[in-house]
């Protein structure tokens, strides 16, 4: 059966890459109403739980096999 | 914060304390409306008779897994107020704060549907606004995926297999499955041209679930637990609450809708309305059933079992973990819940 944390786990590492990305690249890419980078620390967040679900993914694999 | 109506905008983050009379809040209802209507027929018939909700606990590995589904879905669906409303706390503030950004407007009033996009393409940063959007569009599209399979499975099994033409090949089914899944489509897209006549989207949805839902759930709860419902009962019941709702959908008004017989009352919001709509609808079928149950023949016991709850031999959950039983989770929530409700109280 499909682990659902892989497919999770991609998705956000990629999504969250991708907005770092924007984050570093065009720091100056502001929202309304806030000083704060938001693309870089909502990318850093995604980019950490993406990670967190393959490793999670990972881990139940060798414990299976 | 003032409401548009000159209301104190704190009705907005207190679900009991304004709910004595319909004129002290912006959705017109008052509390034995909100608690029958909403808490007791809206929300049983969702939660036990809509087949997007019951195909998920069916889809269950086990048993035990199955009876927790509901109660751990039941979690997420908590905390679903703090999603709906404060978006709608933040717009309203937004629009009265001088940064640039007005409510969508739609035939004179607030367009409820457009307020989180527009919130979204107003405060969200490139990058995140395109992160914004897919997560919407998924969620719109994992939600039609999920009613178009259940309106797949019913038709195909429940209706095709069952009255139309049993006893075909798998592969016949098959291709009339994929068949039902187009026509679905088809008809959600016609439903959302149809939902640009309400004023919110939500408006027509607990419309809809008014005149469903509601007279179903009185048919299922005692389908379900009194053994004495025969099958003429329990179809009387049904048309006469769909009936009801038609009735009080025609006899009354609401921002412009409904009254296409005469108008004897004038709800202050649709959203009131569809609760007393829901209200007859289900006492409605609810009496009916017991009524024609009573002057028909009984179904014989055996027929019954598995399917009424006192005639069914009900698996424990042996062997499962106290924190994976149902009762212990279904406490865990209810306590939860009732926090929430002291809390915003």
């Amino acid at each position: 059966m499909l682990d659902l944390r892989v497919p999770t786990g991609f998705f956000f590492t990629i999504v969250g890459l991708i907005l770092v990305g924007m984050g570093v690249l065009y720091p100056s890419e502001r929202a309304a109403l806030t000083d704060s980078n938001v693309n870089l620390y909502c990318g850093l967040v995604m980019l950490a739980f993406g990670l967190f679900m393959l490793g999670l993914s990972r881990l139940s694999k060798h414990e299976g096999s | 914060m003032t409401l548009p109506g000159g209301m104190n905008g704190s009705v907005m983050v207190h679900s009991w304390r304004y709910l004595g009379h319909t004129n002290q809040n912006p959705m017109g209802i008052e509390v034995f409306g909100l608690v029958m209507g909403l808490g007791f027929v809206m929300s049983f018939g969702y939660w036990c008779t809509d087949f997007l909700v019951i195909q998920r606990a069916m889809a269950a590995n086990s048993m035990s897994a199955s009876r927790r589904t509901p109660v751990i879905a039941a979690l997420p669906k908590m905390m679903m107020p703090f999603i709906v409303i404060v978006p709608g706390i933040a717009a309203l503030a937004l629009s009265q704060m001088a940064v640039g950004y007005t409510l969508p407007l739609k035939n004179g009033g607030p367009d409820y549907d457009q307020v989180l996009t527009t919130l979204m393409a107003h405060f969200y940063p490139a990058g995140m606004l395109g992160v914004g959007l897919t997560g919407l569009m998924a969620s719109f599209m994992s939600g039609m995926a999920g009613n178009v399979t259940a309106f797949n499975t019913v038709f195909t099994y429940d209706i095709y297999q069952s009255h139309i033409r049993p006893g075909q090949p798998d592969h016949h089914y098959l291709t009339v499955g994929r068949i039902t899944t187009v026509v679905g489509v088809a008809l959600s897209i016609g439903t959302a041209y149809l939902a640009q006549y309400y004023n919110s989207i939500n408006d027509l949805l607990q419309l809809v679930f008014s005149f469903v839902n509601a007279p179903l759930f009185g048919t299922f709860l005692l389908g379900m637990f009194w053994k004495r419902t025969s099958g003429h009962g329990a179809f009387c019941g049904l048309l006469s609450g769909t009936m009801a709702a038609a009735l009080t959908h025609g006899c009354t008004m609401a921002e412009g809708k409904g009254g296409w017989i005469t108008t004897i009352y004038e709800f202050p919001s649709s959203m009131a309305q569809n609760f007393w709509i829901a209200i007859m609808a289900w006492t409605t079928c609810f009496v009916v059933t017991i009524l024609v149950s009573l002057v028909t023949r009984p179904r014989p016991e055996k027929e019954l079992h598995g399917l009424v709850y006192g005639l069914t031999e009900l698996k424990h959950d042996e062997g499962v973990s106290w924190y994976k039983r149902p009762v212990p989770l279904a406490i865990a929530i209810a306590t939860l819940a009732l926090i929430l409700n002291f809390w915003f109280a």
